[in-house]
């Protein structure tokens, strides 16, 4: 029986060689071919002319119950390493070893047939996860529920879009109870709120199961995983904590992930500092929605980055709509330079509804009655959804708080009232001396 | 998507990966592969065998027609005497058990090819045994063999030209064509993942093997004739079977048992080679 904490895989010292060039990649099997017949695997450790190496000598060990990124430039090797974890592919030198069952995310919808209907490609996928039809139909209630086709499932999967085919590829997946997860980019295939969804399944299952998460989304990496790989050309250059390997990365990649982003922006001299790679994917579709603005303005009215601890601030937002105004959603979130997400606010929890003018533009006012958050500079995000799609995420001009009174602690002073029953002696208030008490 | 790994041992998988074994071994563990993969195997076949009725508005009827069409063909060109005849077997008796034979032959050695172009990302992105594909993929074929012997076995007892015995025999003595089929099959199979137009090659070869291989006509046993029945274990096969099937015997047992010791040799190298290549040529596909 399996123990937690228990090494669930072991990867040593993996070698893949490949090559771009047909001829040689031919040369290659032939080779592999020969050697294989004659009992002895091809362990040269020098190149031929055209290869190079996908893998080179890399190796760590994964205990149950473990996350662990993976992370990359494209060509990184990413893919190949969960393939050969996933026992799709040979190392050509090195070895594996795995413990329990393994559920691979690497080609999700690998394996559909378009003329069967989606009860059947339901079996048919389990089938090819390896599991048994009286599994597959003890689940078949939750995986169809999970993938939210229940009015679809009779119909076949060639008439599906592909954001269902990909709910109902990892649908069966997650519920074939694995004991090692790898998840390669899948995610970035659904909408924002199946995301969602998504990771808090894959939450659930970290009591019993380990996982390997490829993702280009650092906010994803970061909140899910508990250490990270990074790899380059081949090699495994980081193994540590999250944070430190996201920041690894972005420092040893010039042109790597958000921070291009963040340099392409017209904000970038203000965003200086920001924790873009943990403030997750920004997005701006352009096809429906257009000249978004944002400002902070102080309680007189005038623009202010700077708030007061506790003080009253107003975020003004401006966009045009290409689309009806139906289920959009404004929301702001907060984040600490040390990518900590400090706080949200929108519009859905709050009861507002948005309305748009003839035009499709929308003017929109939010005030933050007492800006509690601790001295600091904080760094919001606009986004704006539409029903489950977010159709516009991108940082916006920082907040700069500055302090009320001396002493603070954490990211927030909530307002508090000392007392002691029995006592009449001193009621003390937090917020005393920036409520006039001097 | 992942095959099963159920054991909670750690499974060791690095570049010397079934390399040990030898082909009774490799063969044993594709035996327990295939019979632990039956009910998969099965939904391989009926997606794909569904799938070919549902593509059209004739549906089904497709699936009846398309496999009797050769049938008829060499029906219609035995009537009208193209071909020589056989000095015992009526020509259109001779014709049509050739033809089903050969046609169920061509499938064994054809369909594994077939397979893997036709399931390639399937084998790229999961570890379902490749083995388990080839036998989805001869599915297909029991059924067109199956029909055309419903065709062909009605049509010899109304000719008298049927072997009771003969007909009970005859799994018996398919059983070393399956054999060498599903060898040649197999190797075919890995070398068209090596060399991509291999199965281009096949098709041609095959297209005009069969004028060579005793299934539709006779030739000559004196001079040429005699060295490609002698060197085309296929023609063996096929003369033999016709001969049991309507007479009741073995047409050349000494010819029929060599190529059946081949044919079992042949297999245990096949499925050797197979089960040693299988995750080395993933990558290729």
């Amino acid at each position: 029986m399996a123990t937690p904490g228990e090494f669930i895989l072991e990867v040593s010292r993996i070698h893949k060689r490949y090559s771009h060039n047909i001829p040689t990649r031919r040369r290659q099997l032939i080779r592999q071919f020969a050697r294989a017949i004659i009992g002895k695997p091809d362990e040269r450790e020098l190149l031929a002319p055209g290869e190079f190496w996908a893998l080179q000598g890399v190796s760590f060990s994964l205990a149950r119950g473990e996350a662990l990124g993976l992370i990359g430039l494209n060509g990184a090797g990413k893919s190949t390493l969960l393939q050969i974890i996933a026992r799709q592919l040979l190392p050509d030198i090195g070895l594996v070893s795995v413990r329990g069952k393994i559920a691979a995310l690497i080609n999700l919808t690998a394996g559909f047939e378009e003329t069967l209907t989606g009860r059947e490609n339901v079996f048919l996928k389990g089938a090819l996860l390896g599991r048994s039809r009286t599994m597959i139909r003890q689940k078949f209630d939750e995986i169809v529920s999970f993938a939210e086709i229940e009015e679809f499932i009779d119909s076949p999967v060639g008439t599906y879009s592909s954001g269902m085919r990909m709910r109902l590829a990892f649908s069966v997946a997650i519920h074939s109870e694995p004991d090692l997860l790898l998840i390669d980019e899948v995610l970035s295939v659904g909408d924002f709120r199946f995301r969602q969804k998504c990771l808090r399944k894959l939450n659930e299952l970290r009591e019993h199961a380990s996982f390997i998460f490829v993702s280009h989304s650092f906010q994803d990496i970061a909140r899910f995983c508990d250490r990270l790989i990074v790899l380059n050309r081949g090699s495994l250059v980081f193994d540590g904590p999250t944070t430190e390997g996201i920041q690894f990365y972005v420092d040893s990649t010039s042109d790597g992930g958000a921070a291009s982003s963040a340099s392409q922006n017209s904000q970038a001299p203000m965003l200086a500092g920001a924790p873009l790679t943990l403030m997750g994917e920004f997005i701006h579709q352009e096809n429906l929605i257009e000249s978004v603005s944002f400002s902070w303005v102080s309680d007189k009215g005038k623009h202010a980055n700077v708030v007061k601890q506790g003080e009253a601030i107003i975020a003004e937002l401006e966009f045009r709509l290409k689309v009806d105004d139906g289920g959009v959603i404004v929301g702001l979130p907060f984040w600490s330079p040390d990518g900590t997400m400090v706080t949200s606010v929108n519009t859905d929890t709050s009861g507002h509804k948005i309305c748009a003018d003839n035009g499709g533009a929308v003017s929109l006012r939010v005030r933050f009655e007492a800006f509690d958050l601790n001295p600091g500079t904080y760094y919001p995000v606009v986004s704006i959804g539409k029903n489950t799609e977010v159709i516009y995420r991108q940082p916006v001009v920082p907040i700069k708080v500055t302090a009320s009174y001396p002493m603070t602690w954490g990211v927030f002073t909530p307002r508090v009232n000392w007392s002691q029953p029995g006592h009449v002696a001193s009621t003390s208030t937090l917020h005393k001396s920036r409520d006039g008490g001097g | 998507m992942n095959g099963n790994i159920d054991d909670q041992a750690l499974q060791p998988f690095g570049s010397d990966f079934r390399l040990g074994n030898n082909p009774f071994e490799s063969s044993r563990r594709v035996w327990r592969d295939l019979t632990g993969h039956t009910w998969q195997t099965w939904m391989i076949f009926r997606s794909g065998f569904t799938a070919t009725l549902r593509q059209t508005y004739l549906g089904a009827l497709w699936g009846f027609i398309m496999p009797l069409v050769p049938l008829f063909a060499f029906f219609a060109l035995t009537l009208l005497r193209v071909f020589p005849s056989h000095e015992t077997i009526p020509p259109l008796s001779y014709m049509s058990v050739g033809v089903i034979l050969w046609l169920f032959i061509q499938g064994l050695i054809m369909a594994p090819a077939e397979a893997v172009a036709k399931h390639a990302s399937v084998l790229k992105s999961t570890n379902f045994p490749m083995i388990c594909i080839f036998v989805a993929s001869y599915g297909q074929l029991a059924f067109e063999m199956l029909l055309r012997l419903l065709v062909v076995v009605p049509m010899l007892l109304f000719l008298h030209d049927l072997s009771l015995s003969g007909a009970a025999l005859l799994p018996l003595v398919l059983l070393p064509v399956c054999a060498f089929s599903v060898a040649l099959g197999i190797l075919f199979g890995l070398a068209g993942i090596l060399v991509q137009d291999f199965k281009n090659v096949l098709e041609i070869i095959f297209r005009y093997l069969i004028f060579v291989s005793f299934a539709i006509f006779p030739l000559s046993m004196n001079g040429i004739g005699g060295w490609l029945y002698s060197l085309n274990p296929i023609a063996i096969f096929i003369d033999n079977g016709r001969s049991v099937l309507i007479l009741g015997q073995l047409a050349t047992p000494g010819h029929y048992y060599a190529s059946s010791v081949l044919s079992v040799v042949l297999l245990l190298f096949a499925i050797h080679l197979y089960y040693v290549l299988e995750r080395r040529v993933a990558g290729a596909l």
